[in-house]
């Protein structure tokens, strides 16, 4: 698109008001898609975590009480069964996270009925200390990637959201993991007002341009 | 400035959907009208539009610099405690804006009056930069304009400009609610603007936006939002849970935070009581102060968040002719002069001056068949008569 007749002026200041052309990219067509670009922020703090298979292992390891470690494994289950992620099929969700390590939860309705898979949960892990006050969170097995005859390094684990967890010593239980892997973040903290205000929660009445 | 009956183009439904114009109606009712449209002389433009609104926009500069070191100002515009400091910090960087739309009562003759700043979520923006252009290319092509009309409409190239000289990394956000077809158009609109500008774009549901442990707001990936444009207004933002934490995140906003002190019809007042005499200016006062009574019988009562009409309350000679319902007002009111839109064959046009980055850039008409604009007002296109 392009404006025609650019050079016969307005005749006042000789030169045009309005664009001299205006051109879509996204809305008229296949825009390019978005490229993700992934920043690390280096002066973010770390958490020490311990990473437990299972409450025995935890209580094996006699860093916490028999009780602690009871609770721990039960929240983090508990966890697991809320939010573990949630894959389309069985070959999708063993993409991520290995033969083998994933089980059918719940089902589609028509019309793009299946079954769901979710990971099931290999460990969890919880703050070195009490002071953190970091809630128990379970932790997923990651699928071994190999390219060509190199295995590529993978985290051992991921969390509910998706960040990458690998204890500092194999099959061990201690890790240091950025806060922002240590701890979920918050959601659905924007939109809330708008909604009320307008007196309704489900519809597209609400909207928040205008004026 | 006239009103033409033009006729409309028995395609342009087709071009509509062609050009990505999805929501020239909504909830069934029309809201593109183009079987007239409003013809202007170049010197009404240039003169009674363009230069007042660079005019008032630097005023209202000059307002948010003293806003944010008079704490009595922040209160008076009812923008709670919490977030001062976040529209303290914004203004003090020099975080820039985006764009904002300046409404004006004008209909040729007179001064243009500034009825509100829509500095913060304005939209009709897609309409005015791209569709409207259109028209006037396609009228000027089958001839039904003539050769040298023009239109005051450089909205698009400007947003382009404005997104190219962003600081930063090279990444937007761009948030709204993902179910308003009208919020989803506009946001659709600015990302392609910015997209061309080589900015990184991401949508976002207002949802989807997570704050981590580190007090970074993050997008549906957990990657850290640098810089997030949001079609949602500043006074709901810092009334949500993540309102408090605005000022501590290191992502910079689109509209900043500084324009929640232009984005309030207070706002209407502290310019009066600035420029009392200024020609472009209504009388308009906080309600409660006594001032106010100088308006006499005749004046119009504003919320100070009001957005789209609501809650306006229209008083002539002790009448009310007009009372729009709607969510706003317990945070106060101002009232202002009464200055009606003038009246076109039984219309009333809506004069929308668009301010992008701090330049007038163009111009949108919505008109009304009632005194107060409201959300059901129609969009009409404009020209520039040739000469």
């Amino acid at each position: 698109m392009s404006s025609q007749d650019r050079k016969d002026g307005t005749g006042g200041t000789g030169g045009f008001k309005r664009s001299e052309a205006v051109t879509l990219v996204l809305l008229t067509g296949a825009g390019a898609a978005a490229v993700g670009l992934a920043r690390i922020d280096p002066s973010q703090q770390m958490e020490d975590i311990r990473i437990y298979p299972n409450a025995e292992a935890c209580i094996a390891g006699r860093v916490r009480t028999a009780v602690d470690c009871r609770i721990e494994d039960d929240v983090a289950r508990t966890v697991a069964a809320a939010r573990a992620p949630i894959y389309r099929s069985r070959a999708e969700c063993e993409a991520q996270h290995g033969l083998d390590a994933c089980e059918a939860r719940g089902v589609v309705a028509a019309p793009e009925a299946g079954t769901l898979y979710v990971p099931r949960m290999v460990a969890y892990f919880v703050g070195a200390t009490a002071a953190q006050k970091l809630d128990p969170q379970p932790l997923f097995p990651t699928a071994g990637v190999v390219y060509g005859v190199r295995a590529v390094a993978q985290p051992a684990y991921r969390t509910t959201w998706g960040c990458p967890v690998t204890p500092t010593t194999d099959g061990g239980s201690v890790a240091r993991v950025p806060v922002a892997t240590a701890r979920p973040p918050l959601l659905n903290g924007f939109g809330a007002t708008g909604r009320s205000i307008c007196g309704d929660e489900s519809s597209a009445s609400h909207h928040g341009g205008g004026g | 400035m006239r009103r033409v009956p033009i006729g409309e183009r028995p395609d342009w439904r087709e071009v509509a959907a062609r050009n990505g114009f999805h929501f020239h109606s909504l909830d069934g009712e029309p809201y593109w009208d183009e079987s007239h449209a409003y013809a202007f002389t170049l010197a009404e433009i240039e003169a009674d539009i363009e230069a007042p609104s660079a005019e008032l926009h630097a005023l209202c500069l000059d307002f948010v610099d003293r806003a944010v070191g008079d704490e009595r100002i922040l209160a008076s515009l009812h923008i709670p405690r919490h977030a001062w400091d976040a529209v303290r910090a914004s203004w003090r960087r020099r975080d820039p804006s985006l764009y904002g739309r300046l409404d004006f009562a004008y209909g040729g003759t007179g001064p243009a009056k500034l009825l509100e700043y829509n500095a913060d979520t304005p939209t009709a923006l897609y309409e005015t930069g791209v569709f409207q252009w259109l028209w006037l290319e396609d009228l000027l092509a089958r001839g039904t304009l003539p050769a040298g009309s023009d239109q005051y409409n450089a909205v698009h190239e400007r947003l382009i400009a404005r997104f190219r000289a962003l600081p930063g990394d090279g990444s937007l956000a761009l948030t709204a609610y993902a179910e308003a077809p009208e919020d989803r158009g506009t946001v659709a609109y600015l990302e392609d603007c910015a997209r061309q500008a080589g900015l990184d774009c991401r949508f976002l549901d207002l949802s989807e936006i997570g704050l981590d442990a580190l007090g970074r707001f993050v997008d549906d990936r957990r990657v850290p939002i640098a810089r997030l444009f949001k079609l949602y207004p500043w006074e709901w933002a810092f009334a949500d849970a993540f309102g408090r934490e605005i000022d501590a995140s290191a992502t910079r906003f689109l509209e900043p935070p500084w324009k929640a002190v232009l984005s309030n019809k207070g706002l209407l007042a502290h310019l009066h009581a600035m420029e009392p005499h200024h020609p472009n200016l209504l009388p308009t006062y906080f309600d409660g102060d006594p001032a106010a009574g100088s308006l006499g019988a005749s004046y119009v009562r504003k919320p100070l968040y009001s957005r789209e009409g609501a809650n306006i309350l229209m008083v002539e000679n002790d009448r009310v002719v007009v009372q729009d319902a709607g969510p706003y007002g317990a945070e106060g009111h101002v009232r202002q002069a009464l200055a009606p839109l003038p009246d076109f064959d039984g219309r009333r046009p809506l004069v929308g001056s668009w301010i992008v980055g701090d330049v007038p850039a163009g111009l949108c008409i919505r008109e009304s068949a009632g005194p107060i604009t409201t959300n059901a007002a129609l969009f009409v296109p404009h020209y520039i008569a040739a000469v």
